[in-house]
């Protein structure tokens, strides 16, 4: 077993500090100075990969090889779901420096992920092959959901006065766009118990704020042009429930404060059709609460908490 | 004699016995927060406790089948169909004030063919009916009829409420009304308050609009009006026009004389439970 460690550890160390090529009965030495980058970007439907093999060759001393004919180029190549392509540099000469890339791309299915390898190859026209590199890049996940969302207490409806409308942004430190993507919100099932302790049983006002299925499309509608943001979630009771619990509430025995809680789930739309939820399991905590003089409307975010206090 | 009435209600409503206080904690104590449906071998059952057991048996179903059945109270207004409900501790510091009633709605059950493998919309008209004529020989408050809307929808309407007396009165579904709104496109929340509006000023009562889901009523527009229509359809054709399948529960509070209409979203939710 060590033996065997030791030979693949011996190969590895041929191929990284240098290659004594020889072919067609000459000799010479090649120090390669490659390298293979990877890059992955994505846009919440789309899986973007580029593979960019650069560098030159150190020419050392030969026997029999007469160089100065000899060409060299390189070769990127880009393995996307099991899919290779490769691009090739133009020939240059030996010591030239070389740089070529290849891009791919593949729609992704949500819970599908797409193995990413890399591979670069510098080629001499004498010696054949003198280098070689792989890049595992992984195993990248089919439709993108945000990592992050962020909450801010944009402005008092107009039409509902007692309302709060609330913008989210999204974070993804992969610099993801997700405008023109829908997102879903549905009631959480993740443990949080919905409540609303203004409501009791005959109220003819129904429990507060209801997570409905409603869907926006980021950076459209009321946040038109706003990168990877999405709006409004209007989050609050009805300014009639407003005024009937202050009135009726404390009578039945729900003294104010008293408001409502509710989880939120949100979900991404994926090419496919298939919702990928990105919040967490409790989901997004939703709050209105009625005091004697005014209201206070909170969207707390899978990042942040968001309030808003209105003098109704 | 009509004053007499009042006055004799209001002084029902306004003195708080300790049994009166008992019986409100053994109500509150039987109410339970959403109807329960069971599933037996070819049937189902549905079970609730509230104030209003019918409509709260409506949402379990419409949650459990994904049916839109819209619900609406008649405008109770006697000490039959009326409890106190007045918050002892509320009570306590407001001692000259009139206090509070609920409808005094109790434990409903009823049960009704099922086919597992789905039900076409007369079976749905079919469980309607059988729940509702259980609900109306329940001893529970007022009575109910169903009614075919169109559209996949369904009401079950208010139809008679007893007096002081104990005795049966019919009474008219006020959505029944017919109200004229201009067809315009309109944020959903604006196309109901227009109908309600409307609905108020014809029939000098007061209607307003309750719960809701707001993000989809202030975001969808919808083109709807109409010369001379029950307010009834108005509003269902304002639902339908909407991506989110609604329906409404217009709930009546005596002490105030108010309606209030409350909209909520159809979807399938775990009311059942395996029958033992």
């Amino acid at each position: 077993m060590w033996r065997v460690t030791s030979l693949i550890l011996g190969t590895l160390l041929l191929l990284i500090c240098g290659s004594s090529a020889h072919a067609q009965g000459c000799a010479t030495i090649l120090t390669p100075h490659f390298s293979v980058y990877t890059s992955v970007s994505r846009d919440g439907k789309n899986i973007y990969t580029s593979v960019t093999m650069q560098g030159y060759a150190s020419i050392g001393s030969s026997a029999g090889c007469n160089m100065s004919v000899a060409t060299h180029h390189v070769g990127a190549e880009n393995v996307l779901n099991g899919a290779a392509h490769w691009s090739y540099s133009t020939n240059g000469c030996p010591s030239c420096y070389f740089s070529v890339t290849n891009n791919e791309q593949i729609v992704g299915t949500p819970g599908v992920n797409y193995p990413f390898t890399a591979d670069g190859v510098a080629i001499c026209s004498i010696v054949g092959q003198f280098f070689g590199s792989s890049v595992n890049g992984g195993s990248l996940p089919g439709c993108v959901a945000p990592a992050t969302e962020s909450t801010v207490a944009t402005k008092i409806d107009s039409d509902e006065p007692s309302v709060t409308d609330f913008t989210q942004s999204f974070g993804d430190t992969a610099g993801d766009s997700f405008d023109g993507s829908n997102v879903t919100e549905s009631s959480a099932t993740g443990g949080g118990v919905p409540k609303d302790t203004c409501y009791y049983s005959g109220s003819p006002y129904g429990p507060g704020n209801i997570v409905n299925g409603s869907t926006w499309t980021v950076a459209a509608n009321e946040v038109a042009g706003q990168h990877n943001k999405w709006g409004y979630d209007h989050v609050g009771n009805v300014p009639g429930a407003v005024t009937w619990y202050r009135v009726n509430a404390p009578a039945h025995g729900h003294p104010l404060p008293c408001g409502f809680a509710v989880y939120q789930t949100m979900k991404i739309h994926c090419s496919s059709g298939a919702l990928v939820p990105y919040t967490p399991p409790l989901g997004n905590l939703l709050t209105g609460t009625i005091e004697l003089h005014d209201v206070i409307n909170c969207r707390n975010d899978m990042s942040n908490n968001a309030c808003q206090t209105i003098n109704y | 004699m009509r004053f007499f009435i009042i006055l004799s209600t209001v002084a029902f409503f306004a003195v708080q016995t300790p049994d009166i206080q008992q019986q409100r904690e053994e109500r509150h104590k039987g109410y339970v927060e959403n109807g329960l449906i069971r599933h037996l071998s070819n049937s189902a059952a549905v079970t609730a406790n509230d104030p209003r057991p019918l409509a709260q048996a409506l949402r379990a179903l419409s949650d459990e089948y994904g049916w839109a059945i819209d619900f609406e109270d008649p405008p109770y207004y006697s000490k039959s169909d009326l409890v106190d409900d007045t918050a002892p501790e509320w009570r306590a510091t407001h001692q000259n004030e009139k206090g509070v009633t609920v409808i005094s709605g109790r434990a409903f059950q009823s049960q009704f063919p099922e086919n597992p493998a789905g039900l076409s919309l007369a079976e749905e008209e079919h469980v309607l009916d059988t729940v509702v004529s259980d609900y109306n020989k329940s001893g529970n408050p007022g009575r109910f009829s169903v009614v075919n809307e169109g559209d996949g929808r369904f009401a079950v309407v208010g139809t008679h409420v007893n007096d002081d007396n104990g005795l049966e009165r019919a009474v008219s579904s006020i959505l029944d009304t017919s109200v004229s709104v201009p067809t315009e496109t309109r944020i959903a929340s604006k196309m109901v308050s227009a109908v309600l509006n409307e609905l108020s000023a014809k029939t000098q009562r007061k209607i307003v609009q309750g719960t809701m889901p707001l993000n989809v009523m202030l975001q969808s527009k919808v083109t709807v009006g109409g010369q001379n229509i029950p307010a009834r359809a108005l509003l269902a054709q304002t639902l339908s026009a909407l991506e989110v399948k609604l329906y409404w529960h217009l709930y009546y509070d005596a002490d105030t004389k108010l309606y209030v209409l409350n909209l909520l979203p159809v979807r399938k939710a775990n009311t059942t439970q395996a029958a033992n």
